[in-house]
């Protein structure tokens, strides 16, 4: 086998898989949304950036981006730090350890269509699990219409939520196994408190986890399609719409492939300039194991 | 807390600070250590309340619903809504297994060979091949869902089994060959080596050599591929027509749709379609939580 040949016979499959059925349509997808196709049947004829320009005082695609704009703020704090409080209470009590964990990482198995059931009917009004919780204990008066239109969006972000907890939990309690146990109890000698040991030691030690845990959170809260299709189908009255579920709909309801596209693209060039620094960090990396 | 005794003097005197701990475990511990316990326990209760919630729900009947609300303890056990759920997810559950099997053992070869290649190999261009497949594996399927889509039809492949499969496998590799690289950075070059002197072709030691060590890296991989091809939502939607080659997440909308406000019969429907995925997961457990922390922002 020729040498210089050989890596490249051993990526083949994976470059011409990825490169027909994958950056090929990448690159269609641009130059779709510089059309005004309409369904599959017949291309479209080129108007340039007109798809864009439409976007732009479109109030529902508007409505969407302020919706994602929630839910990247709410999924970069909510699931987080509801995480590293889990990651460290199990770290610190050991309390059924193994069974406790079973519990907070066993949404990660479940699909956003299971979360987007389950959940659309824990928050239905009445009979709902989450209004009958309620009514049991005695809080009537916290319940609201979760599902309307001015809560829509928090409910969503809440179930969602429960999901991405569990994958950041998965994180943190990683990271903080990887500390060296000595460290704490060093510093904990010297009279350290809690606070300090948390601020000062675990907080530095942890930051590759939390660059994996807010990563992971910023992607799906800019995507987050699959969720709200399920729960709310965008409703009511596209009041819970992100942007991700508006370009599935604008294609795949409206068939409006060019005006989707667009949204495509904005859609992939904000998740672009979110995990830039993420991607150079593990270049980097790997440069540095190469060497 | 009461840690503000503690703060004030910074650890100088290291007498004083045995002597502090020794006051602090009499008696700051047991209440912290109470309070941390109670608030893990009340926090995984509610983590919790919807798995316990669905599964209750899932074996009541509806006047017992209706009668005495949805956290009383089923009057009755419907066993058989369950089994109703699983009949009319059968064929749901048939294409996803048909879709998601090839889908990982596919996704498998292929990341194997790259990662291989990537990790192994000096060639020019590596480091960015190695970039372009971090990168890639940020993108979103929303700029491949169009004429992916139009593509499919284009080749006649539009409702049927094979386009799913490769799909699926397209959307895995940025991740797995990252994995896999990852893994083969771990094994000693020496192995390589020793191949080499012997005469054996670069095929023979990826095959003989490295793919059996490879084992801890592929069961953490079958895993989370499993899971995650048998989870999509979105192809499934977009690929089918029929109610034959839907996988089984597009099955649960339209079993919600049909049953609408018989509450037990869409729990059970929940529970049918989760239970792979749950049951991989549970037995499988370590092995998926060292796949994700092998390096992944997936979930």
């Amino acid at each position: 086998m020729n040498a210089r040949l050989t890596p490249w016979l051993f990526l083949m499959p994976a470059i011409l898989i990825y490169g027909i059925f994958g950056a090929y349509p990448i690159f269609q997808t641009f130059a779709i949304s510089l059309t005004d196709q309409v369904g599959v049947a017949a291309p479209g004829k080129f108007v340039g950036l007109q798809n864009y320009a439409d976007l732009i005082g479109d109030a529902y695609f508007l409505n969407s981006l302020k919706n994602t704009g929630i839910w990247v703020i709410m999924f970069l704090i909510v699931p987080n730090s509801l995480a590293i409080t889990i990651a460290l209470l199990v770290k610190q009590t050991f309390w059924g350890s193994s069974l406790i964990k079973t519990v907070f990482f066993l949404p990660l198995a479940l699909s956003f269509a299971i979360v987007g059931v389950v959940w659309g009917w824990i928050y239905e009004p009445d009979v709902g699990l989450l209004d009958q919780l309620l009514i049991s204990l005695g809080l009537e008066g916290l319940i609201v219409e979760w599902l309307g239109p001015d809560a829509a969006t928090y409910s969503v972000i809440a179930a969602a939520a429960w999901r991405q907890t569990a994958f950041a939990t998965v994180v943190f309690l990683a990271g903080l196994s990887a500390i060296p146990q000595e460290l704490i109890e060093a510093a904990k000698v010297d009279g350290g408190t809690r606070r300090q040991i948390f601020f000062r030691i675990m907080l530095p030690l942890l930051k590759p986890a939390s660059t994996i845990a807010v990563s992971s959170a910023l992607i799906h809260a800019l995507l987050a399609t699959e969720i709200v299709l399920t729960m709310t189908e965008g409703g009511p009255f596209g009041s819970s719409e992100v942007v991700g579920y508006r370009m599935y709909m604008e294609t795949f309801w409206n068939y409006k492939f060019g005006y989707g596209a667009a949204i495509g693209v904005i859609v992939t060039l904000m998740t672009a300039i979110m995990v830039v620094p993420y991607v150079l960090r593990m270049a980097k990396a790997q440069e540095r194991d190469w060497s | 807390m009461t840690h503000v005794t503690t703060e004030m003097t910074n650890g100088s005197d290291a007498a004083q600070a045995i002597d502090r701990g020794s006051l602090r475990e009499r008696f700051e511990e047991p209440v912290v250590r109470g309070s941390q316990i109670l608030l893990l326990l009340l926090l995984a209760l509610v983590f919790f309340l919807p798995v316990m919630g669905t599964l209750l729900t899932s074996v009541r009947t509806i006047p017992d619903i209706t009668q005495n609300g949805a956290w009383a303890l089923p009057s009755t056990y419907e066993w058989g809504n369950l089994g109703r759920a699983f009949i009319e997810m059968l064929p749901y559950l048939r294409a996803s297994v048909i879709i998601t099997l090839p889908s990982v053992a596919g996704t498998l070869m292929v990341a194997m060979m790259a990662g291989y290649a990537l990790s192994r190999m000096q060639f020019r261009g590596r480091i960015w091949m190695f970039l372009v497949i971090v990168s890639l594996s940020f993108v979103p399927i929303h700029t491949q869902l169009i004429p992916v889509f139009r593509l499919m039809s284009d080749l006649g492949l539009h409702d049927t089994f094979i386009s799913q499969i490769i799909v699926h496998i397209m959307r895995q590799i940025p991740f797995a060959v990252l994995i896999m690289t990852n893994f083969f950075n771990t094994v000693p070059g020496e192995l390589r080596e020793a191949g080499r002197i012997d005469g054996a072709s670069e095929w023979t030691i990826f095959r003989r050599i490295y793919v059996p060590v490879a084992r801890p890296a592929l069961s953490a991989l079958i895993v989370l591929e499993f899971t995650w091809i048998w989870n999509d939502l979105l192809w499934g939607l977009v690929l089918t027509q029929g109610a034959g080659k839907k996988p089984v997440t597009v099955g649960i909308l339209s079993f919600e749709g049909e049953y609408e406000i018989a509450w037990n019969m869409v729990a059970s429907g929940a529970v049918v379609a989760a239970i792979p995925t749950l049951a991989v997961f549970l037995a499988f457990q370590k092995h998926f939580i060292r796949g994700m922390t092998m390096g992944s922002v997936k979930g």
